[in-house]
């Protein structure tokens, strides 16, 4: 064997101090701005934003309590607030509460520690291989078999053993990863669980299976929608040969969270959490929309180029996410999968 | 606007990645085109793409590399890009034995999907890692002739040899082009990726980007 078991290694040096940022990601540029590193919230963003936590802590109850009689009650509200995005201090339990994942949870007492623990999976060499490959740039995950780098390989290869057919395959360390920057190794686990076999939306375990049906559908379904909503790009990359496989495939399997400012990502599972993969099409449509004026006028290589690099304005999720929650897809997505599935005869 | 003597071109070739998750492709690939080396990369997901314009037998030829992800699961999207590629650089790591047992694997892989004359090279990568190698240079190489592909060996890290490797295949692709239009006896056409529809050339090339090798996430 050529790489043993992860946990049979001393944990290796903490990585050396580095500047990092309010979400644990080691900075990139130095701000030499004198108020950069320091600079804090104003005094009201304070007390908006503690106003906020008191009102969501209402809403959530003790542990969880009050969750699901208040979202029967103002279902309208809660999928308000949570556009507006979840307090951070507050977003592990809210993403355990809206996933469902916390019911299966409560249903499989003792079942995450039996996987961990006592089953080998064929994917474990693959996993180890990736772990120091995910969010290398957080400093939870930084250091060498330390407990980050653990935790992201338990959750990845109890999953593999609880769903042998998916196994594991790469992009689902950083669903993983970001779970575990909120919640406990037990509870990330349960939350994969919930999206990828569709606890209350519909599963997403097709992103991973043999052959990726589900990106394949996603990819066909995209590619409609933006020329349906954005004829003249359509038109543009129809020429320029760039179709949504290479710069939308890492948006679905990652869900955003692969190369897109942490802040937005956070902001995008939120939703993505409550209200579905939908929100990914919009997105997705809404960063294409931002710079369409730029898009429509570049070469084809410079369009690889620019859609992995979106200005900065676009990375604001206030100004990005009511942006995407103004496109309308639902119906168009159901339709446009219907025909997929004709097409490929199903 | 006034283009800058290094986006003209006499060529376009195109140049697919391929080889085992974690081999060092993407690195092979940053380092050729960008001269830069990430110890903290992430694993590649789907495909990524870059590019670097240099003289190729007096020929000014523009390399279009696509990198794709080594997983085998991934192989349902990435094989579209073999397609009308002219070139395989086929990355296996020096450190590991199943890197390089599964060549022959990728090597089925470009005949089902790439078209029959792509000109393939193998490479064996990280070699600055000499306590940890387990491939033989003799053993890749005597496969290389069996197979007849060209190869080297590489290290992205130490950037011994990267620019050589892209060197060597980009000349071989130019020799069996500019063979191929002196048989038939037209003037050469620009060879492009897209079906013979020639890319429109325009401003600076992705580097001008304030892109680091790192990302924030």
């Amino acid at each position: 064997m050529e790489i043993k078991k992860i946990d049979e290694y001393e944990p290796g040096p903490l990585p050396s101090p580095r500047p990092l940022d309010r979400f644990g990601f080691v900075k990139q540029e130095v701000n030499n701005s004198p108020h950069g590193l320091t600079k804090g919230k104003s005094a009201y963003e304070f007390e908006r934003e503690e106003r906020r936590v008191r009102k969501w802590r209402k809403m959530i109850g003790v542990g969880g309590s009050e969750w699901k009689h208040y979202v029967r009650r103002n279902p309208r509200v809660v999928k308000r607030c949570i556009r507006k995005g979840v307090p951070d201090c507050l977003r592990g339990l809210v993403w355990q509460l809206i996933s469902g994942s916390r019911d299966i949870l409560l249903m499989n007492p003792g079942v995450y520690e039996q996987l961990v623990i006592y089953e080998t999976s064929a994917s474990e060499l693959d996993i180890i291989r990736d772990i120091s490959r995910t969010f290398p740039s957080h400093v939870f995950f930084q250091q060498r078999h330390g407990p980050g780098q653990r935790s992201l390989y338990n959750v990845l290869k109890a999953y593999s053993v609880y769903d042998r057919d998916v196994g594991y395959v790469q992009g689902m360390g950083f669903l993983a990863g970001l779970l575990l920057l909120y919640m406990s190794e037990e509870d990330a686990f349960w939350l994969l669980v919930a999206l990828l076999k569709g606890a209350v939306h519909a599963p997403m375990e097709g992103l991973y299976q043999v052959g990726l049906p589900l990106v394949q559908q996603y990819l066909f379904q995209f590619d409609c929608l933006m020329k349906e909503h954005m004829p003249k790009l359509g038109e543009h990359f129809t020429q320029e040969m760039i179709n949504p496989s290479m710069y939308a495939s890492q948006w679905f399997i990652t869900v955003f969270s692969y190369s897109f400012p942490f802040h937005l990502a956070l902001r995008i599972w939120d939703v993505f959490l409550y209200e579905g993969v939908k929100i990914v099409f919009k997105v997705g449509l809404a960063l294409l929309k931002f710079c369409h004026d730029d898009l429509v006028k570049l070469p084809f290589e410079k369009l690889m180029h620019a859609l992995r690099n979106f200005p900065e304005g676009a990375m604001d999720p206030d100004t990005l996410l009511p942006m995407a929650n103004s496109i309308k897809v639902s119906r168009r997505l159901e339709e446009l999968k219907q025909e997929y599935d004709k097409k490929n005869g199903k | 606007m006034a283009r800058r003597a290094d986006e003209e071109y006499d060529y376009l070739f195109k140049i697919v990645l391929i080889g085992d998750s974690g081999v060092g492709k993407s690195n092979l690939l940053s380092r050729f085109t960008r001269n830069e080396f990430c110890l903290e990369s992430k694993s590649t997901i789907g495909v990524e793409f870059a590019t670097r314009t240099l003289q190729v037998e007096g020929r000014t030829v523009k390399a279009q590399i696509w990198d794709t992800a080594g997983q085998e699961r991934y192989r349902a999207i990435t094989s579209a890009y073999y397609r009308g590629a002219l070139g395989a650089l086929l990355v296996y790591d020096v450190t590991k034995p199943t890197t390089f047992e599964n060549v022959s694997r990728w090597l089925k892989e470009l005949r089902d999907h790439a078209d029959s004359n792509i000109v393939i090279m193998l490479i064996g990568n990280k070699t600055d890692l000499k306590h940890l190698r387990a491939v033989a240079a003799e053993d890749a190489q005597g496969y290389a002739e069996k197979e007849g592909l060209a190869f080297v060996e590489t290290s992205a890290l130490e950037a011994t040899n990267v620019d050589k490797a892209f060197q060597t295949i980009l000349s071989e692709i130019y020799r069996i082009i500019s063979k191929k239009t002196l048989s038939s006896g037209e003037s050469a056409p620009p060879v492009s990726v897209k079906d013979g529809k020639t890319i429109v050339v325009g401003g600076p090339e992705p580097s001008t980007g304030k892109t680091t090798c790192c990302s924030s996430s």
